[in-house]
């Protein structure tokens, strides 16, 4: 089932709420990750919600003692660092560019703008043909990103940190020349997980999701082309 | 507050900085406690919930990237998400009367001497908020802030459920055409 832009753009209000239902909200993500007019008029729908939060809420002192609670709770929590950042992660997403044999690196920064020039230099030693990646987004709100490298071995790579539920979800691809087709999962252990696969090609992906068990498009990931 | 010092702390408490944690909580506190309470009305669950907010950002401050958003946006984004988790888990009452009654009471809106103080982003904000009519105001208030769905702004207000939807949206689109500049149209000619 797909939807009309008419219909997606009456839901979006209720999208930036977070009031639609799994399915529905899959529905008009989908429709968002192939309709650059209704994402943009999504988030300028979210950004006004956030705009009035972030001005109009209320400010009210916590009770007393609230600062150290919260400190105590700091200290003895850990930080989610993101896979980017860790040296030994990234080399190893870079050593599968290795195998790779080229006609020239196209290396696009799309909707992450994390990867900087030392990496595409990197990549052009390692010889790949083309890197894309673009933000996992749900209601204009990041939850992580995906990474699609194609070269002699083709990958993708998806990395989430986000509150939801600890399970198993599904990594699917969207194609420009053919149906869907899931590739991969992704165990997420307190809202964060990352996962990569090898793939057959990838110039053809339009953009990355992750599915919850159901089948509900959870974030999506609209790849530069 | 300068959005530039937020994003420092926030790369400071990436990197471990716990000094940088507890000037962070106490800068935002008054606004992170402010939001909960005012979704889920029990001070006692809005303490929980702001203390996890804080943990969060604790937690993910190497995820953020001030290029897309602000550093008050991103925090209060935590802070509403848990706080309707929170509602949607805990309690079916809306928040305390008196709290509702204070956020949408004409106290809510900043009075001149405040909004000449204010950044030109709340500012413009709150001007705009104060043209639209008090029943969408009070419709977009309740579901952005109060954390409230369409069905309870519905019972709350007394109003059929077509309304209650229609004075959000109506709100939010008046909103969005004076917040959200216009696209420049692009003149693609090609001068001979």
């Amino acid at each position: 089932m797909t939807l009309t832009c008419a219909t997606v753009r009456d839901m979006l209000p209720d999208l930036a709420l977070g009031e639609l239902s799994g399915d529905d909200r899959a529905l008009v993500l989908d429709h968002l990750g192939t309709c650059l007019a209704c994402a943009t008029e999504s988030a300028e729908i979210t950004h006004v919600i956030d705009e009035v939060v972030a001005h109009m809420a209320p400010r009210a002192d916590p009770p007393a003692g609230f600062e150290s609670r919260v400190l105590a709770r700091i200290s003895s929590t850990s930080h989610v660092t993101p896979w980017w950042r860790r040296p030994i992660a990234l080399v190893a997403a870079l050593a599968l560019a290795v195998a790779g044999t080229t006609t020239g690196l196209y290396l696009t920064r799309g909707g992450s703008g994390r990867l900087g020039g030392e990496y595409v230099a990197s990549l052009q030693a390692l010889g790949g043909k083309e890197l894309r990646a673009g933000p996992l987004t749900q209601r204009g709100h990041t939850w992580g990103e995906a990474f699609v490298y194609e070269g002699k071995s083709s990958w993708v790579f998806v990395s989430m940190s986000w509150d939801v539920p600890d399970g198993e979800y599904r990594v699917v691809l969207d194609r420009s020349d053919g149906p869907s087709a899931t590739v991969g999962s992704l165990h997420l252990v307190h809202g964060q997980g990352s996962s990569g696969t090898t793939v057959g090609d990838t110039h053809t992906v339009t953009a990355v999701r992750v599915l919850d068990a159901a089948g509900h498009t959870l974030c999506q990931a609209t790849l530069p082309t | 507050m300068h959005a530039a010092d937020d994003d420092a702390l926030i790369g400071a408490m990436a990197a471990g900085d716990e000094q940088a944690a507890a000037r962070f909580v106490r800068r935002h506190q008054r606004r992170v406690f402010g939001l909960a309470v005012s979704i889920v009305g029990d001070p006692a669950t809005a303490e929980d919930v702001a203390q996890e907010a804080f943990t969060r950002a604790w937690r993910h401050a190497g995820s953020y990237d001030a290029r897309r958003g602000a550093a008050t946006t991103w925090l209060l984004t935590i802070t509403r998400n848990l706080a309707i988790d929170a509602v949607r888990v805990r309690r079916s009452d809306p928040a305390d009367p008196a709290v509702m009654a204070t956020l949408l009471g004409a106290s809510a809106l900043p009075g001149p001497a405040e909004l000449a103080e204010a950044g030109s982003d709340r500012r413009r904000l709150v001007e705009a908020m104060s043209r639209l009519p008090s029943e969408q105001r009070r419709a977009l208030v309740l579901a952005a802030i109060g954390g409230r769905t369409t069905e309870e702004i519905s019972r709350s207000e007394g109003i059929p459920l077509g309304t209650a939807k229609t004075r959000i949206r109506a709100a939010m689109h008046r909103l969005r055409a004076e917040l959200v500049p216009p696209v420049p149209d692009i003149d693609l000619s090609v001068e001979p």
